[in-house]
This record gives structure tokens, C-alpha cells and sequence, in this order.
């Protein structure tokens, strides 16, 4: 495995985790400071870390809870594309985030201003509010990660709920 | 001006010190990278350069119409001269003919390169440059860039111009290893990323009962 495709395999532990943490915290986070809540949305791609075993495309239904996503999960493949919907205080974000943290057909809250320089404004806030949210629980993430003794109980209760899926 | 209803974005780190808005060198940055069209008769086949933001067809962006809210907004365009191999190698068939019928000996490899380039030369003027824009938003405030593309070749053609336009400051590209890096919560970490190798995430094989499977055993 070449740099690159470590760097990705950290990225796709990410999205995992980040998706079974929603889960497992039913939605609820404290992000920038205020109370946000972070669900899956519409669309799951997951795949091996080897390549191996194809990718699995899941947009019907609700992807997150599907028999389909259980299986890939169990054998062994992670998450490399996640859709998920952040809310907060009456705004909400789409997003669909990749292994390598690139964002995909971000839909910003809509802003109620009326000049188009006050609405460049608010998308720019949203925009930048939305780039602190993932760098937020990429840290969090990482910080687990990166120390043995925490990973270790971190994977029990990834281990767990892949098992539960 | 405003950004559309669905974007994709790559977001940077920018190096280096942020530029003061008002300062001439800023101005005179993007007025040095401003895109120049290929004209009918250049030798080149590719130029790339700030455009407006709204209009890629505005080749003098200012400043002053391209930075609001702590972000200057840039659009580089590229546009790159493709002459389609198929209609070159018709065109060398056909001279290759005409001088066959003319009496001559085969042509030697250096008469065929220069046929080819002749041949080249006469497609130039005619062929349409196929153009590419990408745009990004450069927060000053944040010292990041957020690349309105995730596309790897513009984005990395857009990284090159950005340094080689903003004297010592470049762009890094914040994927997992590199954000570990730059957050203030992680960066005590980066070292551990030498040694990480991909996890197994499932519980260990011997310990894999699903919560599913115990019910249905119990039951």
C-alpha cells in the first residue's frame, strides 16, 4: 500500500466513524460551540481498502440502516463517500464528503438576505461554518486514532455496531 | 457573483503571510497573471490566467470588483489548443501521397518531422482552444482557499499558478494526513501517522456474533 492509498484508508476510517458515530450519538453534536446535529443522508459509497470486492453504491431508501450497507460493513469494507445533512438553529447543510475530505455537491443554507453582496456574505459564513464542523470532527476523530489506548476501546465499539448493523 | 446552489470544493491551507487587500503588490499580482487569449498565429498552445469571477471572458479582474468579506474571489482560466491527431495524420497522408506522386524517394525521418510540423503550423489557426475554468474563494481571514472544483488536474494546475502568482505562498491541500498537520488539536499527533497502517474495523473474527444472531439463538 503507496502513501497515497494510506492516506485515503485514514480518510475512509474517518467517514466509517463519523457515520457510526452519528449513530451511535443519535445525530446530536456540539459543533463551533452550539448544539448541531449531523445525520447520513441520501447516498453511501463503500469500499475495501484493497480495492478488492468492488464499491457499493447505496442511494435508495435510507442507505445508512440498509441490509446492504450492514453486509458491506461486515465484510470489512468501509465508507469512501457519505451524504449527510447538518442542522443548526433552523439552517441546514447537504454535503456529500469523500475519503480525501473534498466536499461534493455542497448545498449551503439559503440565505433570506437581498443584496447580493449581503447574500455572498451568508453563503460565505456557511461555507466556512462548514469547513470548522469537519475539521472539528476530523480532530476529534484523529485525536482517538492517533493514541493506542483510546483507539483500542474506540474499535470495540465500532466493532460492536458493524456486528449490530 | 454569488456562488451557486450545489458546489464541490477542495479546501487549502494558504502559506505564508496574508496579503494586505489595499496593497499594490496584491494588484499588481493579479494584474501580472491576468489571461492573455492565444492568438490565431502564436506558437503557443496553451495559456492560463486570472479572469473575472463572473465572466471569464473579462480579462483585467481588479481587486477592488474581486475581494469582499475577507475573501478574494479568483477564476483561472485555461485554455489549451488541441489539434485532433486524426486530421494530422490525414493531412501527412496526404502530402506523403502528393510527393509519391511527384516522383520523390521515400521521405527520410526528417523530411516526415517536417512535414509534420508544416502540416501543424497550417492546422494552428483554425483549431479552437478548448477552455477550462475553475474558481476559488481565498479567505484571508481563515488563510484558507476553497477550490471550487474536485477535479485533480485543474485543481493541481491551479495550485502551480497560484504560487508562481503569489510569490512565496502555496497551497496544501487539506486531505486526512495534512489536516492532522495543520489543526492546533492534532498537530502534537503527526508523528503517530508514520507507523499507522488501516484498521480492521469488525470485532475480531472469534467475537463476531451479531446482536441479530444471540436473539434468534435465545429465542
Amino acid at each position: 500500500m503507496d502513501e497515497r492509498e494510506r492516506d485515503q484508508a485514514l480518510g475512509r476510517e474517518f467517514l466509517t466513524w463519523l457515520w457510526a458515530t452519528t449513530e451511535l450519538e443519535h445525530g446530536e453534536f456540539e459543533l463551533d460551540g452550539q448544539p448541531t446535529a449531523l445525520v447520513v443522508d441520501s447516498e453511501l459509497v463503500l469500499g475495501g481498502d484493497d480495492d478488492q470486492g468492488g464499491i457499493d453504491i447505496l442511494r435508495l431508501g435510507e442507505p445508512a440502516t440498509s441490509a446492504e450497507a450492514g453486509a458491506a460493513l461486515r465484510s470489512g469494507k468501509k465508507a469512501r463517500q457519505v451524504r449527510f445533512l447538518m442542522a443548526r438553529d433552523g439552517e441546514e447543510w447537504t454535503f456529500t464528503l469523500d475519503e480525501r475530505l473534498q466536499l461534493r455537491g455542497a448545498r449551503l443554507p439559503t440565505s433570506e438576505s437581498e443584496h447580493p453582496l449581503d447574500i455572498l456574505a451568508d453563503q460565505l459564513t456557511a461555507l466556512r461554518a462548514l469547513g470548522t464542523a469537519v475539521d472539528e470532527l476530523f480532530a476529534r476523530f484523529a485525536r482517538i486514532r492517533l493514541a493506542a489506548n483510546e483507539w483500542k476501546g474506540e474499535l470495540k465499539r465500532l466493532g460492536q455496531w458493524i456486528a449490530d448493523k | 457573483m454569488l456562488l451557486p446552489r450545489s458546489i464541490s470544493v477542495r479546501r487549502y491551507a494558504v502559506t505564508g503571510k496574508v496579503p494586505d487587500p489595499t496593497s499594490e503588490d496584491l494588484a499588481a499580482a493579479l494584474a501580472r497573471g491576468a489571461f492573455v487569449p492565444l492568438g490565431a498565429d502564436s506558437p503557443e498552445d496553451e495559456s492560463a490566467g486570472w479572469t473575472g469571477f463572473d465572466n471569464f471572458l473579462d480579462t483585467a479582474p481588479d481587486v477592488a470588483t474581486s475581494f469582499a468579506h475577507g475573501v478574494l474571489r479568483l477564476s483561472l482560466r485555461m485554455d489549451k489548443r488541441v489539434i485532433p491527431a486524426g486530421l494530422v495524420r490525414a493531412h501527412v497522408a496526404l502530402e506523403r501521397k502528393a510527393l509519391a506522386a511527384s516522383g520523390e524517394r521515400k521521405p527520410t525521418k526528417r523530411q516526415l518531422d517536417e512535414l509534420r510540423q508544416g502540416v501543424l503550423d497550417m492546422l494552428r489557426p483554425q483549431a479552437q482552444p478548448k477552455t477550462t475554468v475553475v474558481r476559488g474563494l481565498w479567505d484571508f481571514k481563515g488563510k484558507m482557499l476553497y477550490l471550487l472544483t474536485t477535479a485533480q488536474t485543474p485543481a493541481e494546475r491551479f495550485a502551480v499558478f497560484f504560487a508562481s502568482a503569489f510569490g512565496d505562498r502555496r497551497l496544501v491541500q487539506l486531505e486526512p494526513p495534512a489536516l492532522v498537520a495543520h489543526l492546533a488539536a492534532t498537530k502534537d499527533r503527526v508523528s503517530q501517522l508514520d507507523t499507522l497502517e488501516p484498521a480492521d474495523l469488525r470485532l475480531p473474527a472469534d467475537r463476531r456474533t451479531t446482536r441479530r444472531a444471540a436473539s434468534a439463538e435465545e429465542a
